[in-house]
This record gives structure tokens, sequence and C-alpha cells, in this order.
């Protein structure tokens, strides 16, 4: 009685221990695995959340000129109601006409640039599924100057009261709030704060040829049809629509154009086409599902050994009291509950500290992504808690049958002899080894991916350049000024003015160029405008020739290496090229230069080739009024190094001095840069705090595993003890059984995971080496540290007197 | 004098009661004797063994083991000692679940480094003597209670040690097979060997040359053997 009592009391003790790190390793697994499958879950029901999806159908338009063949996701405003006129099965459409840059809002003193503003049809709230939160949706965009803004932006703007009637001015023009709309979920591709209808004054007017005006590209278009319907048949009717249309204007030019329809669910993992949304990346999605499901079977066999090794402690308890029979079934039963009521417990605590994590402050990049709304549901709460009690259950029944399985009389002739682990449990633990060599081999193949992708040499310099974009053909005159201004500071290298973002801004689009055989060809080529300043400001590499010089008297260009050797060029210097248009300028450009290439537009397709145009502030003077409030250009300031905050204070004040109109907003190059890559880059680095977790709590594991081992053969290092053993003999023992699991399982890893992660890799066009040392490393890195929990583990009864491991029953 | 104590109590405590296993026990062993140790259960022969053997350490009290004082030894210098003097045959046996018969007999010779041939012909011998000689591939499980009795046995004195602590070596044996454990035991006496052991049988206390009584906890009266 004595014995059992203080056995009992002894277990309690350490039940204690075995139950927090139950609990606690499944509720880190529950939290990851509920923050993964929510994103994966968010991910793969991207632009679903209407019953009328079904029938929505996102439009590209295919420009293709001889050769070149380029998708747009931008289309002419005016094509989808001439489509709608001749083509029965459009029941409706909303298009979303873009600005052709960000737009300056101002609310009341508040002046900023806001990108997520389009011109919209109507019926867009409700094909969308908008609520209202103010304001009447169907007639919302009956006046050109009314705007629509979301819950969150007037929450930001206006404290979330009702602010219908209020102005808000887009690019000097007022309009009138007339509704106030519930927040584009987030996981929609196209995401939108303001709506103004798609006639509003802020528009450049079509050409007013109702054919020209088809070639213009500003808008996304989304067709109503019905549901499952035949793509290719609208694809066929478009082309015979295009030939009938265009055949008068375009001749036997060679351009032509086609269309197709994707299904809105789709648009998110389909493919990239020029000016689209970002696109996401289904090998990440999945990557993530992987994880998730790992973490939570490595949480689950870590429970499953824990728990066997606390069953056999618990059953030789019983046994030695000899309370047999139905205390044997209790113990069943009494596990098989624990179990589930662990897992409760740790689903709980997951569901409540995530939604601390959330209130609390998370990282952004993590309240981004995900939305929590979906979690909050009594139906997803149900889901999970009914989930996590299968879960413990079955973790729970092993251990279990286990129990069921012994006999209590351990100490009479038993039949047959099993001289080692029984099998499952020799599967169990090479799996949890190989799952911790393959989450700490992944985690580090990942990482050093995206370390590769994220510091490839683009070929241009990125830090400590910040961009500002410049406003109307009057801003744009008084740059050469400002440009004096700034390049006088003492912190600042240079600056350099272009069209787009510099390095990675492009356009494209039908160029003249001559040949190596010296005639003037049509070609589809990109391009990007810039002043003579650009090959130093952005660091690029000039391999022939000469750059530009501000004293160039006609247009001068310079080109790419990929553009030499596609041309064929033998001597590019001299060439002429030009834009196709008037006769006395089209093909007055010349070439001076061949730059080093240079990443200019996504990691993911190789380097075109490219044409680098001189330009210059007063190019912009001439232009008519119609178009010149609409220009646009960026200055780039390159700093000698980090920006302080008193620098940007002189910056600020020096920008107002001469462009007292606009506000002083700039970004910087490096993160322009990082954000074109995916649209999951506050996802990938998620992705490391995941892989974290999950080697922590593959070593959570190894230690109830190294646990359950050690504690199994106690009493044997106790006789051993007796008989003359040295620690390091016993340490030995225990290792050496764990040695050749770790090698199995390192190699099934090894394996495994290296198919995986060659597969993750072959998606990206410039992909990292896998380092093949990585496998060995990660091995070696689980085998510390299962030598160093089993050496914790056992200290005690090699350490001790041999008398208390051989009670140890 | 192999084995002298003085005052050697044992106490064990859990949060509700305290055990005193042994009180004040005062013993002298000389080299070469044969001791049988004679109680009702619970008295405390099996602690008291445990402490002679150096695998457990009195609560107070002196012990000297070939005449070093070892009650306040550490584990590691116990160790030494009872490496290359003790022999131990538990009362539950102790033998390795995942070895067979030999190797679990072999055990000893392995951590006191004998040769692989010496290993083979000492272990061949005392399991001959034992007559477990056709079972050396069996696995604990795979014997009776008297047959792992008789390995247990055998394990402790492959190493031909100089004292042989048995708790209750025939406890588990037919008179025929607790007969050749006694013989044998009797017979390692006779080379010298000195031997303690735990016995309920009156008969089997009677082959050593000195009988100890001990009733809870303390030495109640001695008598030898003549
Ligand atoms: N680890 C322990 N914890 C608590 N009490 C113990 C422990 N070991 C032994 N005891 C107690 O000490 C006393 C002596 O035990 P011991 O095993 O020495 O008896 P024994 O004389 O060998 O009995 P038996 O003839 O049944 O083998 C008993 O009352 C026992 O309950
Ligand atoms: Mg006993």
């Amino acid at each position: 009685m004595l014995i059992h009592l203080k056995l009992a009391l002894r277990t309690l003790r350490q039940e204690r221990f075995y139950a927090a790190i139950n609990v606690t390793g499944l509720m880190i697994a529950f939290i990851c695995t509920l923050l993964i499958g929510l994103y994966v879950f968010q991910s793969l029901t991207y632009d679903q959340h209407t019953e009328s999806h079904k029938k929505l159908y996102r439009a590209t338009i295919d420009l293709i000129n001889g050769d070149s063949h380029n998708t747009f996701a931008l289309m002419s405003d005016a094509m989808a109601p001439t489509l709608a006129l001749q083509n029965p099965d459009i029941e409706g459409y909303v298009r979303f006409k873009t600005l052709p840059e960000k737009p300056i809002v101002s609310i009341g003193e508040e002046k900023y640039l806001e990108d997520a503003i389009f011109g919209s049809d109507s019926n867009v709230f409700q094909q969308f599924g908008h609520q209202s939160v103010y304001g009447d949706p169907s007639t919302a965009l009956t006046s050109p100057t009314s705007i629509a803004i979301s819950d969150s932006f007037n929450q930001r703007h206006f404290s979330g009261e009702n602010s219908l009637g209020s102005i808000i001015t887009v690019n000097d023009i007022d309009y009138q709030v007339t509704l106030v709309f519930s927040d584009v979920p987030g996981n929609s591709h196209l995401k939108y704060n303001l709506l103004f209808p798609i006639n509003s004054p802020g528009f450049i007017p079509s050409p007013a040829n109702p054919v020209m005006a088809l070639f213009t590209v500003n808008t996304y278009t989304y067709f109503i049809l019905p549901e499952t319907y035949d793509v290719q048949k609208f694809s066929d009717f478009f082309d015979q629509f295009w030939e009938e249309t265009t055949a008068e204007v375009l001749g036997d030019s060679g351009i032509s154009s086609s269309m197709a329809l994707t299904p809105v669910a789709d648009v998110h993992f389909g493919p990239t086409v020029e000016f689209d949304q970002p696109t996401g990346n289904l090998l990440t999605v999945y990557a993530y599902g992987i994880i998730g499901v790992l973490i939570m079977l490595v949480a689950i066999v870590n429970y499953i050994n824990l728990a066997t090794a606390r069953a056999t402690r618990r059953f030789k308890e019983v046994a030695i009291s000899r309370l047999l029979g139905a205390k044997k079934r209790s113990l069943i039963m009494q596990f098989l509950y624990e179990s589930i009521m662990q897992a409760l417990i740790a689903a709980i605590l997951a569901l409540i500290i995530i939604e601390i994590i959330f209130q609390a402050n998370a990282p952004a990049s993590l309240v981004n992504a995900l939305d929590l709304t979906s979690l909050r549901t009594p139906l997803a709460i149900t889901g999970i808690l009914f989930f996590a009690g299968i879960l413990g259950m079955l973790a729970g029944l092993y251990p279990a049958s286990w129990i069921s399985r012994q006999k209590f009389s351990s100490r009479t002739v038993t039949s047959g002899h099993n001289r080692t682990e029984p099998i499952l449990r020799q599967v169990l633990i090479v799996f949890q080894f190989a799952v911790t060599i393959s989450v700490i081999a992944s985690t580090i193949l990942v990482l050093s991916q995206m370390y590769f992708i994220s510091n490839m040499p683009l070929g241009f310099e990125t830090e400590n350049r910040m961009v500002i974009t410049v406003k109307g053909a009057s801003a744009i005159s008084r740059v050469p000024a400002l440009k004096n201004s700034l390049n006088s500071l003492p912190q600042i290298e240079s600056t350099t003015f272009t069209n787009f973002d510099p390095g990675v801004g492009f356009s494209a689009g039908n160029w003249r160029i001559e040949s190596a055989q010296s005639q003037m060809e049509n070609s589809f080529m990109s391009y990007q405008n810039a002043d003579a300043d650009y090959l130093q400001s952005m660091g690029l590499e000039l391999i022939e020739g000469r750059f530009m010089s501000p004293d160039d008297e006609n247009r001068t260009v310079v080109v790419n290496e990929t553009l030499v050797r596609t041309m064929g060029w033998t001597n590019p210097i001299g060439k002429r090229s030009g834009m196709p248009g008037s006769p006395e300028t089209q093909d007055s450009e010349i070439v001076v230069g061949v730059v080093k290439d240079f990443n200019f537009d996504s990691l993911e397709v190789p380097i075109n080739p490219l044409i680098i145009r001189l330009t210059r502030p007063e190019y912009y003077q001439s232009l008519p009024d119609s178009v010149a409030p609409h220009q646009i250009a960026r200055l780039t300031i390159v700093l000698s190094g980090p920006a302080s905050g008193q620098l940007i204070q002189q910056l600020s004040s020096t920008w107002q001095e001469h462009m007292p109109e606009l506000p002083f907003e700039f970004r910087f190059l490096d993160d322009i840069v990082a954000s074109r890559y995916t649209s999951e880059t506050g996802i990938f680095n998620s992705l490391s705090y995941f892989s974290g977790i999950s080697v922590f709590i593959s070593c959570i594991g190894l230690l109830g595993l190294t646990a359950y081992t050690t504690e199994r053969r106690t009493r044997e290092i106790g006789i051993r003890k007796v008989l003359g053993a040295h620690p390091r003999q016993l340490l030995g023992m225990l290792f050496r059984n764990i040695f050749v699991l770790i090698l199995f399982a390192a190699i099934i890893a090894s394996v495994v995971s290296y198919l995986s992660i060659n597969a993750w890799l072959s998606g990206f066009a410039y992909r990292d080496e896998i380092n093949l040392l990585v496998f060995p490393a990660a091995a070696i890195l689980t085998f510390c540290l299962a030598l160093l929990t089993m050496t914790l583990q056992a200290w005690k009864p090699i350490h001790r007197n041999p008398v208390h491991a051989l009670r140890y029953e | 004098m192999i084995i002298r104590t003085k005052g050697l109590s044992k106490l064990f405590r859990t949060e509700e009661v305290e055990t005193t296993a042994l009180d004040g026990v005062d013993l002298s062993i000389q080299e070469g004797d044969f001791t049988s140790i004679m109680g009702p259960s619970g008295c405390g022969k099996s602690t008291l063994l445990h402490i002679l053997g150096l695998i457990d350490n009195p609560e107070s009290g002196e012990y000297w083991f070939m005449g070093e004082e070892v009650s306040k030894y550490t584990e590691r210098k116990r160790a030494i000692l009872r490496k290359h003097n003790i022999g131990f045959v538990f009362q539950s046996f102790n033998l390795i679940d995942e070895l067979n018969v030999y190797e679990n007999v072999e055990l000893p010779l392995i951590y006191t480094k004998a040769s692989a041939s010496e290993r083979k012909q000492k272990v061949e011998y005392v399991l001959e003597k034992m007559n477990m000689a056709h079972r050396t591939k069996h696995f604990p499980r795979q014997l009776s209670g008297g047959q792992q009795q008789r390995v247990a046995v055998a394990r402790a004195i492959v190493n031909t040690p100089k004292l042989i602590l048995a708790d209750e070596p025939t406890g588990n044996l037919d008179s025929e097979h607790g007969a050749e454990v006694m013989n044998l035991l009797s017979g390692l006496n006779a080379e010298g060997t000195t031997i303690v052991m735990v016995t309920h049988s009156a008969e089997d206390a009677a082959v050593g040359s000195r009988i100890i009584r001990v009733l809870d906890g303390r030495i109640v009266s001695e008598a030898a053997n003549v």
C-alpha cells in the first residue's frame, strides 16, 4: 500500500510534466495547423464568396503582332458594352477602369496617393457581393461625381461614422460619398477601397472613333455568363467580332487579337498576364499545406509516444497493486478520455491564443494575409473542436490498445517473445525522426531558395533608393530645378528621372528597329524612358559605346545585351529605332551604347530585349492640355546610406519648395522590387516561423520519444549497473538503437524531401542548387538533439543508486 | 573481516509515511563465511542485502567493506568496488528480457573486460553447472521461474566474486534443483567465497555456517551452525 501510494504520488508529479508537454505540443500544433489551414482554405477559395461567382468570368485580351504575343488583363472600357450588344449569351458585365497612375486623393487637409481605386459599373456591389453599411447600392453610382467607399476606408478616414455626402477629392475633382460598402474579402484577386462611376470626369476621354476606342488598355472586364459556360465559344465569337470590326483599320498589318475567359475563381492561381493584379502561387499553398499536415502528424506521433510511455508506467503501477480486471478496462477508458480532453483543451487554448495574437501585436504580414472571420463562426469552432476530439481519440487509441494487449503476469511464461520494440512503435519512431529531419532539411532549403531569390543580383542597385512620383506635366517640368536642389544636399549621391519605377518599371509595345541587314522592322519591344543619370544612379554596367547624354541632340537610346543578341547585331552602335508613327520621327532614335542585362521583369521569366530611351522633363512641356495633367514620372533619389528622419524632413521641405501641390510620398526601391516577386512575400517570412515551430514541436517529440525509450530501459540500466557497467557504456547502449533508427529515418527523409523540394524548385525560373550536405547535417542535428534529451533523461537512473532503477517496474 | 556494520539504518520516506526498513543493524561477517538471513516478509532482509551489496546507501550508520568505510561513498566509487568483488542474485531475478540466457550470463564478464575465449569458457562452465546448458539460446520469458532463478545464480557467480549476495536463490525451485543451487553455493564457499543468503527455508539456512534472524529491521538473534 505504501509503495503503491508512493508510486501513485510520484507518478502524479511526473504526469503533470507529461500532461504539460502533451497539451503544449498539441496546442502549438493546433495554432499552426489552424493558421495554415485558414491560409490554405482562403487561398483555395479565392473569389468564391458570392453564390454568383460561378457566373462571373474575367476576360483577358491577347495582342498578337507577328511573332510577339502578349496577354493583357486590361482592355478597353468600350469592349464589354460593344461585345454585349452582339452576343446574347452575355447577361451583363462589370468593369473596373484604372486611372493611368495612382491618383492624389484628398480628404480635408489629408493628401495621399491611393491605388485601390477604380471606375466601375453600378451593378458591381450586387455582382461582387457587397453589403451596404451606409447608403443604397442600387443608386450609388448614378451621378458621375459620386463615390463609394469601403467600410475600412470609412473607418480610417471618417472614423466609421456615416460619411454619406462627404467630399473626397481625386485628382482635383470633387466626389460625393454615396455609399459605404462592406470590405472586399482578403481572398479576392481584385481589391478596391474607392469606386466611382466609369463615366466619371476623372478619366481621359476615350477616342471618339468606336474602333480606335477598342485599342486602349485600361479596364479589367468581367462578364456575367451562364454557369459552366463554354469559354471556347466566347473566344470564337470574339475572333469573328474582331475580324469584322477591325479588318478595315488593321488591314494586313499582321496585328490581331483574341480574347479568353477565366472563371473568376480561377484567376488568382491562373497564369500571370500583363497588368494583372498579383497572382498566387499554388506551389506555396501546397508547401504550406504539407507543412501544416506534417506539424499535426508530428504532434500526434509525439502524443502517442508520450502516452505510451505513461501507459507503461501506469500499467505496471496497477499491476503491482494487483488490482486486475476492471482496473485494466478503466485504465483504457481513462486513456481515451484523457487524450480527448487534452486535445480539446489544446484546441481551445489554440483558438484563444490565435485570437490574442490577432488582437495584440500580430505581425502585419499575418493579419493582412488571413481573415479570421471564417474561423469565428460557431460552425467552424464546433468543427474544430470535433476534429480535435477525433484526433485526441486517435492519438489515445494506440496506448489504450497497448494496455489491452498486456498480460499482468509478466514474470510467468508468456507465449512468444519480443526482443525489440513492436513494429508499429518502430515505425512511429522512424516516422518521428524522419519528419524532424525532413522538416529541418526542407526548411533550410526553402529558406535558402528564398534567400537566393531575394539576393539574386538583379543587375542594378536597389538599396537606399527613394522613388517619388511626380504627377502632371507642369510639375514634371520643374524636375530639373528640383534635381539641382537635391543634388546639392550632402547625403544625396545622385538623382534620376524616369517614366516608370526605375529598374523594374517598363512598358512594352510595337516598335520599329533596324535589323542586322539594315532594314527597319516592326517588333514588340520592352522599353524604359530615363534621363542621362540613369546608368550611374542605378549602378548599371555599360559594356559598349556610351550612355545617353543630356547634350544629345536627337533622342538617343541604349539597348541591353539580349536585344543585341536577338537582333543579331554585330555592331549595335548607330542602329536606328523608334516608335511607329509620324514618318519624320519614327526612325530617329539612335543606339549609342549597350548595357549588361539586368532583371527588369519578374525573376520568373527570362530577360527580354530592352530599349532604354533618353527622356527629358522638357519633353513634357509641349503636351496638349487634355493629357498634360495625367502625365506621370518618377524621380529616384540615391542616398548615401539609410534614410534618417532628419534627412527625410529635409527632403520633404525641399520637395515642398518645388512641388507645393504634390504630397511628398516616397517608396524605397528594394520594397518595390520585393513586392514584385510574389504576392506572398509576407507569407514567405512566416514560413520560416512555421518551420521553426515544427522543428520545435519535433524536439518536444524527441523528448517524449527518448523519455519513453529510456523509461522502458530504466530497469535494464539498473541491472547492468549492478553487473558493472560504466555510465559511458550505458549511454552508448541507449544511443546505439536510436542511431540505427535515425540512420534509417535520415535515408527516408533525405529522399522524400529531396524529391519534394526539387519539384517545388522547378516552379522557379531561377533556382538555387540543392546542397546535398543539408541532409546529413539535418540528420546529425537531429541525432544531437536525441542525444541531448536522452542524456538528460537517462542521467538519473545512470547516476543514482541502482536499487532505484531496479525497483522501477 | 569482509563486512562490518555499526548502527546501520534505512528509512523509506513518502509524503505520508515513513517506513523504518532497517533500524540499527550491527553485523560482522568474516571472509569465507556462509551466512543465512531469515525473517518474516517485509522485515528488511532485501534492504539489508542491497546495502551490503553497495547498490543502495544506508540512512545512517557505518559500513566497512573490505576495510573501507563505504557508507558515504558516491555511486561512482561504489560501482568500482561492486564490479570486482560482488555477485548479486536478486529475489526477482532481474534478467534482461532482451538478452538470451547466454548473453545474460556473459554480461558481468563483458564489463570486467574478460577476453572472448575466457568468457565463453566461463559462461559454458557455470551454465553446465546450473543445468542450463541446453537453454543458452532461450530468452528469460521463455523460461520457467526456476530456470530463470538458475540463470540469475549463474550470472552472479560467473565472475567468481569474493562476495555473493543471494536473495532467496531457491525461492522458486523444487527441492531437487534447490539442492543443486545449495550444493553449488557451498562448493563456492568451500573454495573461499563469502556468501550471504536470504532464505525462508530452514533447511537451506542450515547449509550455512551461521544464521541471522531479522525482525522489523533489527537483528534479533545470531546462531552459529556447528
Ligand atoms: N522503495 C521503497 N519505498 C518505500 N518502502 C519500501 C521500499 N522498499 C522497501 N520498502 C519497505 O521496507 C520494508 C522492508 O522491505 P524489504 O524489501 O527489505 O523486505 P524483505 O524482508 O525483503 O521482505 P520479503 O521477504 O517479502 O522479500 C518493507 O516494509 C517495505 O515495504
Ligand atoms: Mg525481500
